[in-house]
């Protein structure tokens, strides 16, 4: 994010050449497709207009998930995104992960949130000292289990 | 009264919100009140002074062209600073940049004499644009390759172009007829940019203007625009993003050179008819504090520029009215400059 530009400069400028045309840009085709895409996230209706520095931390949050996600990606790499959404965004979110992996898309999601991890996830590695502490399937997704790896627990035992 | 007067010394600004009044008209109006009292220190009557300006410059066409003859190379050195100034980057080059453009013009304007007007004349600005971006290029180049910081390389390049535009005119291009005065050859008439009616004012005035067009629109309405944009707003995210920086970097450099070199070509061609070494009374300086005051837009640079050319025809005018030094005005353009600098950060960076 640019905070000096506006929303939709934001959102054009991270889409790489998709809405070129001619000397300027597609912006009605750019607004077509990220209403679509903060719809299926259930965001409210963003505002083009507005400058990305008068923003809340978690509405710009939803600027960079919608233009990300508005061009149905191969991979997603998802750092914590629903840091700073509201709780509906945020289910809204998980849902849309879920049904990104359901199509054949590869998500990878970091976050700290144990439960989000637990909700979402299909295998959990536990990163530690910039090693695999401990790899986790669904059947052991409780805090007993994954707990220790994380504290480094694991080996000391 | 004396809360306007505190505010008019505080923040212009607030006090052209409160009236309704352009900025620029106010920082005038303050800006020659303070200068009013350094008029009465030194004896003068400086409401007589004035009025003598006003009627000057606005009582006859003659004053008023010659107003717009002295805008005409501020606009263009201006748009070379705001041009580069929207990246972050800060050319202060302009007065070299006019002369390299100036140098290269006259080169055109000697090599080719035998060449119709509507050739060599486009010509002429072609070696002008020239001229001045390969100044500007350098600087882009090395700065791009963050080698040497941009301010400092065009600021000392500046010192360099008045030394090679004398080399050619104390040595090849001296003019055999003037063997006393160093100076190149008259121009052949073709070599001459037309002039509106008997005034001096000449095709120069619509080159700023277009330029200053261009550059409204291209900064607003174009993709490219947008990105010189995102990079002045961050450069790193720009960066991450895709957007070439450094080629955005040496290409604006460049074309913001060729714009300074424009409006030397426009001097030797349409004001002096030949290459003299005082070409320019600074225009390539005081390009930047118009840039710097009018904060990047198209119509704020229109209105400094106007304000700069005013304030630049005040010290004729006092010079030969009330028989002050011309340097007075350079106290005046810097009582302009510290009241506006007072009030707001950098070029661009406030509001």
């Amino acid at each position: 994010m640019i905070p000096a530009l506006t929303v939709r400069e934001n959102l054009v400028l991270g889409s790489g050449r998709r809405y070129r045309r001619g000397l300027s840009l597609d912006w009605r085709r750019l607004v077509t497709d990220m209403d679509k895409s903060a719809a299926r996230l259930r965001f409210p209706p963003l505002s083009y207009g507005a400058r990305a520095a008068v923003l809340s931390g978690g509405n710009q949050q939803r600027i960079v998930l919608t233009r990300e996600l508005a061009q149905n990606p191969k991979l997603i790499v998802a750092l914590y995104p629903t840091r700073g959404l509201d709780t509906r965004s945020a289910e809204a979110l998980r849902t849309l992960l879920g049904e990104a992996r359901a199509a054949g898309t590869a998500v990878l999601l970091v976050s700290e949130d144990l439960d989000e991890l637990f909700a979402v996830s299909d295998r959990l590695i536990v990163l530690r000292d910039g090693r695999i502490a401990g790899i986790f399937l669904p059947e052991s997704f409780h805090a007993d289990a994954v707990g220790p790896s994380m504290v480094g627990a694991a080996n000391a035992a | 009264m004396p809360r306007e007067l505190a505010l008019a010394l505080r923040s212009p600004t607030a006090l052209a919100m409160r009236h309704r009044l352009p900025r620029a008209i106010v920082v005038a109006l303050v800006a020659l009140a303070v200068f009013a009292v350094v008029l009465l220190v030194d004896g003068k009557d400086p409401l007589r002074a004035y009025r003598d300006t006003l009627v000057y410059i606005f009582g006859n066409t003659y004053g008023f062209s010659e107003l717009l003859v002295r805008m005409t190379p501020l606009l263009l050195t201006s748009i070379a600073v705001a041009l580069p100034s929207r990246l972050g980057l800060i050319n202060v080059g302009g007065e070299g940049q006019l002369y390299m453009g100036a140098w290269l013009a006259t080169a055109g304007a000697l090599d080719f004499p035998d060449l119709p007007s509507w050739l060599l004349l486009p010509l002429m600005t072609a070696f002008g644009f020239a001229g001045g971006a390969l100044w500007a290029f350098l600087p882009g180049l090395m700065r791009a390759a963050k080698l040497v910081n941009e301010t400092i390389s065009t600021l000392l390049l500046n010192y360099i172009a008045p030394l090679i535009v004398s080399f050619f005119i104390f040595g090849p291009w001296r003019s055999p007829e003037s063997s006393s005065y160093p100076q190149s050859p008259a121009f052949v008439e073709a070599a001459r940019l037309p002039a509106l009616g008997s005034t001096r004012i000449h095709l120069g005035l619509l080159f700023g203007l277009v330029c200053l067009t261009l550059y409204g629109f291209a900064l607003n309405r174009t993709r490219r625009g947008l990105e010189m944009r995102a990079i002045g707003g961050n450069a790193e995210a720009s960066l991450r993003l895709g957007i070439p920086v450094s080629a955005y970097i040496v290409v604006t450099m460049a074309i913001a050179g060729g714009i300074a070199g424009i409006a030397g070509m426009a001097e030797v061609s349409a004001i002096q008819g030949r290459l003299v070494a005082e070409l320019s009374p600074g225009y390539g300086f005081v390009g930047f504090l118009v840039a710097w005051l009018a904060g990047g837009t198209a119509i704020g640079i229109l209105a400094m520029a106007f304000l700069f050319a005013v304030v630049s025809s005040v010290g004729d005018i006092l010079q030969i009215t009330q028989g002050v030094p011309y340097a007075v005005i350079n106290l005046l353009m810097a009582v302009v400059l510290f009241i506006v600098l007072g009030q707001r950060g950098p070029a661009g960076t406030s509001r």
